[in-house]
């Protein structure tokens, strides 16, 4: 489903999903979530994956943007007074975060590891932008004049094969939560990592290994909905096409927060 | 049509199928190497009608029995027949397994060897390109029988190998999975992949290669991050779900 919300003046929020092709084959449902709210003039935005060996990973990435977006509200209604409280902020929001969803998960009667889920939140008070991510969901930001940005790569793991997911025990060795301050950022992408695939490129990084970064015309996702002329539905289709699906069997989802 | 989005970029991760088959001369025996050929050749149809599949996955084969190296032959995967061989590894697309001939010992563990340093080898080469892998690599063993020595001596050195899988799949750089037709040495099987074993009735290769294109949706389902023994029981409830069909086919049918 794709949906469209009344946002702060000047921002306009989109959001698509698609359960990847073997999940349905199979008759399974789709393990990612998403949620976002309205901050006053700000907002959050949340993306989670459910791991696809966990039982219960799709209630856990449900639980998991609900408890980023209920900290949210609890803790940034409204923007620090300065800029110094948005590091205060940071400490205080992860730690309510973390304790929220493990209060919320035991509450369900599961162990840990049925709810295993990746999480990838911003808080967003432009021009100040506070991104929380456990795992491999990704960032991608638009600066006016200065293209698209892979601002919060995936994080694979080790090897690229071991994603940390917010149940595991190494979670707050491998979470990252960094502060953007940025007046001319003009768009948010927050995606999982089914859209690795499909919505970004890869390089060579000086030690040889592979580096990801947005191909330059990953700001059509964002011009696409600058203006009120293009549906929501279109991004939901783009999703669902051949090309996504033969592109990755994972489960897709991506919002984006666009200046309007 | 893109719409007003970008195009899809292109692929960035693989995932590396290695098949190890048993083309020794007991594989003659009622036509083993026949069913072989044939279910090979059907496979191909079905993998190849993936698309995804087709955009990440390579595969490699190497047989064991006469000829190669110790008794293990890289077989050109596209059938072409090059020699030398450019890589091992074809793009799922292009795999078009050539008639395999049955004849010599059964040089198991060498070729299993064999199949674990080309998966190496094409990791390190993608790995410099900056493509990484998508899941694990998948090496299957396919068989009818024990392991021997290159002079047709029964080995052992089965035993050792199994110490170095059960490392690999530790360290999540691999999965190993062993299936059997009728002749296979259960005690093999189960040492080499002891969650993963597979030993199926008559010579259905058929079946094998159904279980295999199984497991390999089960590993793109589970994702790169799930441990082995999850995967692993998924791909056994599958196989199970799998053979209960067959009997009851061939309850229905007789066939």
């Amino acid at each position: 489903m794709a949906a469209a919300a009344k946002f702060p003046p000047g921002w306009r929020v989109v959001t698509a999903e698609a359960a990847g092709p073997l999940h349905l084959a199979g008759g399974g449902e789709n393990q990612d979530a998403h949620a976002y709210r309205r901050l006053g003039d700000g907002f959050v935005l949340a993306v989670a994956d459910g791991a696809g060996s966990a039982a219960w990973s799709a209630c856990g990435a449900r639980t998991a943007v609900a408890a980023a977006c209920r900290v949210a509200e609890d803790l940034a209604g409204a923007p620090p007074r300065e800029r110094s409280g948005w590091w205060d902020l940071r400490r205080r929001y992860v730690s309510r975060f973390l304790h929220t969803f493990d209060a919320w998960a035991a509450g369900l009667g599961r162990p840990p590891a049925d709810l295993a889920t990746t999480v990838l939140a911003v808080v967003a008070h432009p021009p100040a932008f506070l991104f929380v991510a456990v795992g491999d969901c990704f960032a991608v930001v638009e600066h006016a004049g200065g293209g698209t940005h892979l601002l919060l790569p995936p994080d694979a793991g080790p090897d690229d094969g071991a994603a940390v997911f917010l149940t595991s025990p190494g979670r707050a060795a491998s979470l990252r939560a960094e502060l953007l301050f940025d007046p001319a950022v003009t768009g948010l992408a927050l995606c999982t990592d089914g859209l690795v695939e499909p919505a970004l490129a890869a390089g060579r990084g000086p030690g040889g290994g592979r580096v990801l970064r947005a191909p330059q015309d990953f700001e059509r996702y964002f011009s696409a909905f600058a203006g009120p002329e293009h549906s929501p539905a279109l991004l939901t289709d783009r999703m669902h096409s051949p090309e996504f699906a033969a592109a990755s069997a994972d489960d897709k989802t991506m919002v984006l927060a666009v200046r309007t | 049509m893109t719409g007003p989005f970008p195009d899809v970029q292109g692929a960035k991760s693989r995932l590396l199928i290695a098949l190890v088959v048993d083309n020794s001369s007991s594989m003659r025996e009622q036509d083993a190497i026949g069913e072989l050929n044939s279910a090979l050749a059907a496979w191909r149809g079905e993998i190849q009608a993936d698309a995804n599949l087709c955009r990440i996955g390579e595969i490699a084969l190497v047989s064991f029995g006469a000829g190669g190296e110790g008794g293990a032959t890289v077989v050109d995967p596209s059938g072409r027949g090059r020699d030398p061989l450019p890589s091992p590894f074809v793009p799922v697309g292009e795999f078009a397994p050539p008639t395999l001939v049955a004849s010599g010992y059964s040089p198991m563990v060498p070729a299993i060897q064999r199949a674990l340093a080309l998966v190496d080898r094409r990791r390190e080469e993608l790995a410099e390109q900056g493509i990484a892998m998508a899941y694990r690599p998948l090496v299957y063993l396919l068989t009818d029988g024990a392991p021997s020595d290159e002079d047709g001596r029964p080995s052992d050195r089965w035993r050792d190998l199994a110490q170095e899988l059960r490392r690999q799949e530790a360290e999540q750089r691999l999965l190993f999975f062993a299936f059997g037709v009728r002749g296979a040495d259960r005690q093999v099987l189960e040492g080499l992949a002891p969650e993963a074993n597979y030993l199926m009735e008559r010579n259905n290769f058929s079946l094998v290669l159904q279980a295999v294109r199984q497991s390999i949706d089960r590993v793109m389902s589970s994702g790169r991050n799930a441990p082995a023994e999850v995967v692993q029981a998924g791909v056994k409830d599958t196989v199970g779900e799998l053979r209960e069909l067959q009997d009851w086919f061939i309850r229905q049918t007789g066939l």
